[in-house]
């Protein structure tokens, strides 16, 4: 079959052992690849232990997976995912990331890697055609993940080929929550803070080098989907924005939409700020562009900053997240100052998302008395002062004074703080909201509240679908939602989960692919590469089966229905912005939503759905969990 | 052609035909005829909030709207707005070979323009789904979002009759017209 290489590395970390396990065929037909087959597996290994796994314990399997189309030439795939239970959430945790990471272990003959156990000294994988092996990690334990990379790629380069190195920083060897995995510097494994599960296990990094060839199924067919993609590719003024100026290309609208978080979620409007943190905003210090591997897109920003006090040297700079997350969130209205500090975030190891939300939040908290310089160590927090960020930063990623209890997250520090705290968080199952505002976009709010990994944006793509960037006709999502209502909400966001589930979390389609790809092109590609048929049906299902696994594992690890909420914060309206007034109807679309998902008062599965959907097993576990 | 686009007889004449025209039909206009464009023309030069929101801007807009001949447009139709530092200077149906030369052209369908101004499509998700294409900038463009934006809520406040809501009678006429137009004015 075409598309996968067939087998999956198994490396015990305690053992030192490494095995190769075979892919089975039903794993990839029933669930796809990327963090479909990671969830499946996940649920196998662990078996009844499930339920009570410490995240960071060595039990916790670590598993990085690509997807059917990682390594080939169609635009906008060449992602892959790493599952795992996370530290974060305490629930299901899964990230991905672009870049050549997914491409390499095609290359080298692998379509996954499984991590169990931990060493009991630090430790790295190298990977290259020929073998596999567990090399001493004693000397990079410590170092930066840049530093790490940079002395990885030199030892194990051939010629001027480099490898593709992921590796964790400080922030994941002191498990920080929400450390990040990085990949060949700018590209990381962001959310639910699996870089501290590779910390737990004394995994520094992967070392990937491969030469071979990722086998086409129907080279014909490929030949002409490509060829389809390509002229949609050029015509897409999405990739035209994308490539002018990254993700961030839409902070301007956004803006006006009212769907740009500020001020802690707090304020609507803030024109001068988003001036200074937009597209032409950093241009001024962009050098160069970037791209993963076989992406016609360009996406990827390289920045330097000449001089200053955010002087840095030619690197990766911030995508929209972090430019929000920090910018706009903390107030600081500072190109360079925001590229600086997401140097510093990628060379430690830290989600920018969660690190800059965590930091707001305590700011937010600090100015209204919540938190006072006796907490902080005498570090005195206020809007727009990215000195003060910066510094947070570091002390997170040390694990430092207060930095210790931000490295929890919002939600534990605000519990830790408790009293009013909590009003202030934004956060769903212990995550912090990704940077686009469900005031602006309703359905955006129910997604954020049923998603399996904590509040997510891309893990479905109805975010695409309500801004009217995404056009799935087949599947009744033509484009014409309104952002600020919650009627016919949930139907939207069940399919477009559905659809996510299937096209990017588990044949891992970059996100921006999406406004390229409608859901033909999707099916197709997946005839073509693997030469078997696919239905549009069969992948819906394959996607609805995909996220209830993910919802029972966490079902399995004590989530409940009251954990699918929208943070009060962000359902208070504001007073002034694109989504001023605007209200979310959580109750009215979670209502529809339990019902389109077959879910009963506590939040599981009917058992008819989980058979239809070939789940028996994970039917049987939530019903003996049910009895006890 | 009676008259040469870019002279200053092709101008008077032009704003003579407008102001009969606006002298004898009532709202609500036909959109894409000449009332419909200079009703567009004053509103866009009564709006403050463009003024300030398009400081700066510099550049000739043409709106494109293809023919559809079943609806009464037997050709493309080019609405050009000549647009300078938050003023519009002027708004003028112009002749296919001066709308092409535009620094910024959208175009699209005529079903497509009639879901903007009636509100029913968002202009700039109709450009991000390809409804709409855009030709010009994009660099620039994107700096002006909120002035593009205000541009179409200020075209969805002309009092419009859509090609597609007129009777056959109706549609046969303005057809005529458009004919005449184009012999007097090469549009």
């Amino acid at each position: 079959m075409g598309g996968y290489c067939g087998k999956l590395l198994l490396v015990n970390l305690g053992t030192k052992k490494i095995e190769t396990l075979p892919l089975r065929d039903d794993l990839t037909r029933k669930y796809l690849g990327g963090s479909g087959i990671g969830a499946r597996l996940l649920f196998e290994l662990l078996g009844k232990s499930i339920a009570a796994v410490d995240p960071l314990a060595p039990e916790n399997p670590l598993v990085f997976m690509t997807g059917p189309f990682s390594g080939t030439m169609l635009p906008s795939t060449p992602r892959m995912t790493v599952n795992a239970l996370s530290p974060l959430t305490g629930i299901w945790g899964e990230a991905n990331v672009g870049g050549r990471l997914s491409s390499q272990l095609k290359f080298a003959g692998w379509d996954g890697v499984i991590f169990l156990g931990a060493a009991d000294s630090p430790v790295y994988l190298h990977i290259t055609d020929h073998e596999t092996s567990l090399l001493s990690a004693v000397d990079l334990w410590g170092q930066e993940t840049y530093q790490a990379t940079d002395l990885l790629q030199e030892r194990h380069r051939v010629g001027s080929r480099k490898p593709a190195v992921a590796v964790i920083g400080p922030a994941g060897e002191n498990g920080v929550l929400y450390a990040s995995i990085a990949h060949n510097k700018g590209h990381h494994f962001g959310r639910t803070g699996l870089g501290a599960v590779m910390g737990s296990k004394r995994l520094k990094g992967l070392v990937v080098s491969g030469t071979g060839k990722v086998s086409i199924g129907d080279p014909e067919g490929y030949r002409k989907v490509r060829q389809r993609l390509s002229e949609k590719m050029k015509e897409s003024l999405a990739v035209q924005l994308f490539r002018l100026y990254g993700t961030n290309c839409g902070i301007d609208i956004g803006h006006l939409s009212g769907d740009v978080p500020l001020k802690n979620w707090q304020s609507g409007e803030w024109e001068a700020g988003i001036n200074a943190l937009n597209g032409p905003a950093f241009d001024k210090i962009l050098t160069g562009r970037a791209s993963c591997y076989a992406c016609p897109v360009d996406c990827k920003r390289v920045v330097e900053v000449k001089d200053g006090p955010w002087r840095m040297p030619a690197g990766p700079g911030p995508e929209y997240e972090t430019i929000t997350s920090f910018g706009t969130m903390c107030l600081i209205p500072d190109a360079a100052a925001i590229a600086k500090i997401n140097e510093r975030c990628n060379q430690l190891g830290l989600d920018t998302i969660s690190c800059g939300c965590t930091i707001a939040f305590a700011i937010d908290c600090y100015a209204k008395g919540l938190i006072t310089q006796d907490r902080t160590g005498g570090l005195e927090l206020s809007w727009g002062k990215p000195e003060a960020v910066l510094r947070l930063v570091e002390m997170i990623a040390a694990r430092q004074g207060f930095g210790d209890e931000l490295s929890l997250g919002s939600q534990r520090l605000a519990e830790r703080l408790g009293g009013e705290a909590g009003k202030y968080v934004a956060a769903v199952k212990k995550m912090e909201l990704p940077m686009h505002d469900p005031r602006a976009y309703h359905g955006l709010g129910l997604a954020y509240a049923t998603a399996v990994r904590g509040a997510c944006h891309v893990s479905g793509v109805s975010l695409g679908v309500e801004q009217g960037n995404m056009l799935l006709e087949e599947l009744g999502l033509d484009g014409s939602y309104g952002g600020q209502t919650s009627t016919g909400k949930a139907k939207l966001v069940a399919l477009s989960q559905d659809y996510g589930m299937a096209f990017s979390t588990a044949a891992v389609v970059c996100i921006l692919g999406g406004m390229v790809y409608d859901e033909r092109d999707f099916v197709d590609s997946l005839c073509c590469i693997t030469g078997r048929e696919w239905t549009l049906e069969e992948v819906m299902r394959c996607g609805r089966r995909i996220w209830t696994l993910k919802r029972a594992i966490n079902l399995l690890r004590g989530s409940r229905p009251e954990d699918d909420c929208l943070p009060e914060l962000v359902q208070n309206p504001l007073a002034e912005g694109g989504a001023a007034g605007s209200v979310v109807d959580m109750e009215l679309m979670l209502k529809e939503f339990y019902k389109l998902r077959t879910l009963d008062w506590e939040g599981y599965p009917a058992q008819e759905e989980m058979i239809a959907l070939g789940l028996e097993d994970v039917s049987l576990a939530l019903a003996e969990t049910r009895r006890r | 052609m009676a008259n040469l686009y870019g002279t200053p007889e092709w101008e008077k004449a032009y704003r003579e035909m407008v102001g009969q025209r606006l002298s004898v039909v009532s709202p609500p206009y036909i959109m894409g005829s000449p009332e419909w464009v200079a009703t567009y023309e004053k509103l866009i030069r009564e709006s403050g909030e463009y003024k300030e929101a398009a400081k700066g801007w510099e550049g000739k807009v043409v709106i494109r709207v293809t023919a559809n001949p079943a609806l009464g447009l037997d050709e493309d139709s080019f609405q050009l707005l000549d647009l300078w530092h938050g003023e519009c200077r002027f708004a003028l149906l112009v002749p296919r070979a001066v709308g092409e030369q535009a620094d910024y052209i959208l175009s699209g369908e005529l079903e497509r323009w009639e879901a903007v101004i009636s509100g029913a499509l968002d202009v700039t998700k109709a450009m991000m789904q390809g409804k709409i294409k855009l030709k010009g900038d994009l660099a620039t463009i994107v700096r002006y979002v909120r002035a593009s934006t205000l541009l179409t809520e200020i075209a969805s406040r002309i009092p419009t009759k859509q090609l597609s809501q007129l009777s056959s009678e109706e549609r046969e006429q303005f057809r005529e017209e458009l004919r005449a137009l184009k012999a007097e004015f090469g549009f």
